[in-house]
C-alpha cells in the first residue's frame, strides 16, 4: 500500500515537472534576439547592437553562449570572434560592436547543458549596425557554414 | 563611470608640492574628469584672490598687544598632551564635516562652450540663449554633453550630489549621457525628461509643448505621476497641463501616429483608440503597453487582447493582474515585450 502511494506521488511529481518545465514539455531550446533596451536600464549596454537570450532551458544561467561576426570588408571576407557580455538576468547577453565597418552577419550559438542541446542564430546587420529582425534565422543547432554563407550572400545582395 | 577623484591632492598639485610621478597621475586624471578640473579652477581662483590682496604694514600700536599675549603663560590644560590631542581631533572633525557639507552642496559650476569657442565656467541660474546661427555645448560633469541648437533658451540648474538639472524653455537640445539612470534631468514646461542612460533630442515649442526623440538607450518623460518610457527609435510628445503622451516607434504608420496624437491631446477617444489598435504591429506593443494604463477599464481588456494577438504573452503574466494594473505584472510584461522591439 505504502509502495503504491509512493509510486503515485512520484508519478504526480513527474507530471508536475513535465507540465511546468518547458524542457520536458517538448519546447525546443532556441535563441531570441532583441534591442539594447531588452537589457533593461543597464546604461553600460545601451550601445549594444543586439541582446540575445536562451529560451526553453531549465537553467538559463548555465547556458554557454558563443559568437562570431562574419563579414565582408572591402571585398574581403573576415571573421571576428565575439566577446559576449553576460547581464544580470541569467542567460541574457549583450553583443556590442567589435568589428570594423562592412557587411556583417552575427553567428550566435548557445548550449543548454541540462538538456545537452544546442541552438543557433544568424543575425544580419544593416546600416549603422542595426540588426535586421525579419532576415534573422534561428536554428535548433549551431548554424552551419552553408547557413552563414547563405545569410551573408543574401545580405550583400540586398 | 565610477572613478576615484583627486580632490585630496589638488591643492598640493596646484602648489607644486607633489612628486613628479604623482603630479603626472593627477594630470592624467584631470584630462578626463571635469569635476576635478572645476575643483582645480576653484583652488586657482582662491589662490589668485589671496595673491592679489594688498600687503599692508601693521601699525606700531598693534605690537604691545601681541607681545603681551606672547608673554602670557599658556593654559595649563592645553599643555596636557591628551587634551591637546582631543582639541586637534575636534578641529579635524569640524573641518572634515565642513568640507563634506560644502562638497555635497556644490559640485562646481557648469562648463559651457559657445560657438566652438573654448569652455567657460557658468553658474547655477544662468541662462544660455542661442541666436539663429549660434550653438553651444554644455559639459555635464563627467557624465556627458548637451548640444544646444540655434534659437534655444536653457537655464543651468543645480548640480547636487552628482545630479545635474537643466531647464529648457524653448528650442532644441541633444543630450548624450553615459551614467546610471536618474542623474541627469531636463525640466521643460510640460514634463521632466529623465535620463535612464541614453542619447536623445528634446524640442520645446513656443507654447511649451515638447517632443522627445531617443536615439540610444532609454529616457522617460514624467509629470505628476504620469510617465512615458521612451526607448531608442521611439518618440513621445508632451503638453503643458496634460503631461507626457503615449510613446510610439518612429517607423509606426502615419495613421497610428495621428490617431495617437488625437487620443492623447485632442479628445480622440475610442475612435482614435480603434485606429491605434488596428494599425499596431508587434513592435507597437510599446505603444499598446502604455495605453493599458491610459484607457478606461472597458477598453483595457481590448488593448491587452490586441497585445496578446500580436505576440505571445508569457504564462507568467496574468491577464487578471494586467487588467488590475498591478505594477509588478506590468513591469514584467514590458520587459518581455521589449524583446520584440
Amino acid at each position: 500500500m505504502l509502495r503504491l502511494r509512493g509510486s503515485l506521488v512520484g508519478l504526480a511529481g513527474t507530471i508536475a515537472i513535465a507540465v511546468a518545465s518547458p524542457a520536458l514539455a517538448g519546447e525546443d531550446f532556441r535563441l531570441e534576439i532583441g534591442p539594447a533596451v531588452a537589457g533593461g536600464d543597464n546604461f553600460k549596454v545601451k550601445n549594444a547592437v543586439v541582446m540575445v537570450r536562451p529560451l526553453a532551458c531549465d537553467d538559463p544561467a548555465s547556458v554557454v553562449m558563443t559568437g562570431s561576426a562574419v563579414g565582408i570588408v572591402n571585398g574581403v571576407r573576415q571573421s571576428v570572434s565575439l566577446k559576449l557580455l553576460p547581464l544580470r538576468t541569467p542567460g541574457v547577453h549583450a553583443v556590442t560592436k567589435q568589428w570594423p565597418d562592412g557587411t556583417w552577419v552575427l553567428n550566435l550559438t548557445a548550449r543548454c547543458p541540462a538538456r545537452e542541446v544546442t541552438a543557433g542564430a544568424l543575425v544580419p546587420l544593416g546600416a549603422k549596425d542595426v540588426f535586421i529582425r525579419d532576415k534573422s534565422r534561428f536554428f535548433t543547432h549551431a548554424a552551419t557554414e552553408a547557413d552563414v554563407d547563405a545569410s551573408l550572400t543574401a545580405l550583400v545582395g540586398r | 563611470m565610477l572613478m576615484m577623484h583627486e580632490s585630496r591632492r589638488l591643492a598640493r598639485y596646484h602648489d607644486g608640492q607633489l612628486a613628479p610621478a604623482a603630479a603626472q597621475s593627477v594630470e592624467r586624471h584631470l584630462a578626463r574628469c571635469a569635476r576635478c578640473r572645476r575643483e582645480l579652477d576653484e583652488i586657482r581662483f582662491a589662490a589668485e584672490l589671496v595673491r592679489q590682496l594688498a600687503v599692508r604694514t601693521a601699525p606700531s600700536s598693534l605690537w604691545p598687544a601681541i607681545e603681551d599675549a606672547l608673554a602670557t603663560p599658556q593654559s595649563p590644560s592645553l599643555r596636557m598632551p591628551v587634551l591637546r590631542w582631543a582639541a586637534s581631533l575636534v578641529a579635524i572633525v569640524v573641518i572634515v564635516a565642513g568640507a563634506y557639507w560644502y562638497a555635497s552642496r556644490v559640485t562646481g559650476p557648469w562648463e559651457v562652450a559657445l560657438d566652438n569657442a573654448g569652455p567657460t565656467r557658468m553658474s547655477e541660474g544662468q541662462w544660455i540663449e542661442t541666436a539663429a546661427s549660434s550653438r553651444a555645448r554644455i559639459t555635464v560633469g563627467d557624465i556627458g554633453t548637451v548640444d544646444v541648437s540655434p534659437e534655444t533658451r536653457v537655464q543651468l540648474g543645480t548640480t547636487q550630489r552628482d545630479q545635474y538639472r537643466l531647464a529648457l524653455t524653448r528650442g532644441t537640445i541633444s543630450a548624450r549621457i553615459a551614467a546610471p539612470p536618474r542623474l541627469f534631468f531636463v525640466e521643460t514646461p510640460a514634463s521632466t525628461v529623465v535620463d535612464l542612460g541614453c542619447a536623445y533630442t528634446v524640442r520645446v515649442d513656443d507654447e511649451g509643448g515638447g517632443l522627445l526623440r531617443v536615439t540610444e538607450g532609454w529616457a522617460s518623460l514624467e509629470w505628476k505621476g504620469r510617465e512615458a518610457l521612451v526607448p531608442a527609435g521611439a518618440s513621445s510628445r508632451t503638453r503643458p497641463n496634460v503631461g507626457p503622451g503615449t510613446p510610439w516607434f518612429d517607423d509606426a504608420s502615419a495613421a497610428l501616429q495621428q490617431a495617437l496624437a488625437a487620443f492623447d491631446f485632442a479628445g480622440g477617444g475610442r475612435d482614435a483608440l480603434n485606429i491605434v489598435l488596428a494599425e499596431a504591429r508587434v513592435r507597437d506593443t510599446l505603444t499598446l503597453w502604455h495605453l493599458l494604463s491610459r484607457v478606461d477599464a472597458a477598453d483595457r481588456s481590448r488593448v491587452f487582447d490586441r497585445i496578446a494577438g500580436l505576440t505571445p504573452v508569457p504564462a507568467t503574466v496574468s491577464r487578471e493582474n494586467v487588467l488590475l494594473l498591478d505594477a509588478q505584472t506590468l513591469t514584467h510584461l514590458r520587459e518581455e515585450l521589449a524583446w520584440k522591439w
